[in-house]
């Protein structure tokens, strides 16, 4: 049977959830996303523990992590992921809320695969979202 | 303890309580800076999602109503991030180098490319000396002053832009001159403020932050900046950077 990527979208704040989730419907309803609020869930997801012991076992194509999240934030998940061996291929995108070099080239050194910046206008935020997903869900080929 | 001694220690004193509020300013700014992106961005897009989602059963002043909405969040986002990137200029780490004021300045013209499309200029670049400072905030302070020369030139027939450089007392001082509109020589001390526009949009399309970045980068480099205007006929900056960069880097 064929698998259909996702992406795991790790983000505490739920206006820029339901944003995130609307463009990409309104956009091409097959860019599939699990979302989860905090770093903590987002181990808790990958590792099949807790609330996620019988999620699908597919793994995600990519994970899309928020920066700055309570109950452990961006930079505790990447080097959470980069330390297992079971999801140390998972390629991790970085969101950040704004520009910042020692934050990025921090990212970067844990072996982040992306990091990528909100734009503040929403015409290009949208575009942002959309490029996003196509590219992680559909041009890239994720880990086997 | 000796007058003078004591002069130069509360002098001494002064100084590092400046430098430290000054710190603390740019950090606000910066935290402040961040934390409106994320609501501005919701705005912007719940905005356009109801113009999405109800803008067809709307009547035409209601959705004339959310454009204006959207075209203010629009203009908010740029100031926010036009006081991000300020404060980021304060914060940034300095890599100072020597380095060819003339390579820079080519890489300028290639930077401002996008504004020079079907215009007349007549670039006149004299002689220009190596400097101590940091390569790309200098270049972040050139990119504006020349843009600032393209943009307002823009009704000159001809337009007319010099760099030009001469060393005095320790210091390299660099001009750019234009034959713009100039600016209103009684309104100098708004010119290197936030936010301040001497022009109407129609003339300057910016935020009003460029003169504000250059004057922080200078600031940085222990150098100066100042600007003369024969309103109409064009307008001059000045830089003028130490010798052998800024004292005690």
């Amino acid at each position: 049977m064929k698998t259909f990527p996702y992406a795991l979208l790790a983000e505490d704040d739920a206006n820029s959830v339901h944003l995130f989730l609307a463009i990409l419907a309104r956009h091409d309803a097959s860019l599939k996303t699990v979302h989860v609020e905090n770093g903590a869930e987002a181990l808790e997801y990958l590792q099949r523990r807790g609330r996620f012991q019988n999620r699908t076992p597919q793994l995600p194509a990519v994970v899309f992590l928020d920066l700055e999240m309570p109950h452990r934030d961006g930079i505790e998940v990447l080097q959470e992921m980069k330390a297992d061996p079971a999801l140390r291929d998972i390629p991790v995108v970085i969101i950040a809320g704004s520009p910042n070099e020692s934050k990025m080239r921090r990212c970067y050194e844990l072996g982040a695969n992306s990091y990528v910046v909100k734009p503040v206008d929403f015409r290009r935020f949208s575009s942002f979202v959309t490029n996003l997903a196509s590219f992680w869900l559909t041009l890239n080929e994720p880990p086997p | 303890m000796a007058k003078a001694a004591k002069k130069k220690s509360d002098s001494g004193q002064l100084r590092e309580q400046l430098v430290r509020l000054q710190r603390e300013m740019d950090t606000f700014a910066y935290t402040l800076s961040h934390d409106l992106r994320a609501p501005l961005i919701h705005i912007g897009g719940f905005v356009d999602l109801l113009l999405q989602h109800a803008g067809p059963k709307l009547d035409e002043r209601s959705r004339h109503y959310l454009q204006r909405i959207a075209e203010s969040t629009y203009h908010m986002g740029r100031m926010v991030d036009d006081v991000l990137a300020l404060s980021r200029l304060s914060r940034a780490e300095m890599h100072l180098m020597r380095l060819e004021l003339k390579d820079l300045i080519k890489e300028v013209m290639n930077d401002v490319r996008g504004l020079t499309e079907n215009r007349n200029i007549r670039w006149e670049i004299g002689e220009l000396p190596a400097v101590v400072a940091d390569p790309t905030l200098l270049r972040v302070a050139f990119d504006n002053l020349v843009s600032n020369a393209i943009k307002f030139t823009r009704r000159r027939p001809e337009a007319v832009i010099s760099i030009s450089s001469e060393r005095v007392d320790g210091e390299a001082i660099i001009a750019i001159r234009d034959n713009g509109i100039g600016f209103d020589t009684k309104q100098q001390n708004r010119l290197y403020g936030v936010f301040q526009r001497l022009h109407s949009v129609a003339d300057s399309d910016g935020t009003g932050t460029g003169l504000a970045q250059v004057l922080r980068i200078l600031q940085r480099h222990g150098g100066r900046t100042w600007a003369e205007s024969v309103p109409d006929q064009g307008a001059t900056f000045y830089l003028a950077l130490p010798d052998g960069g800024p004292a005690g880097a």
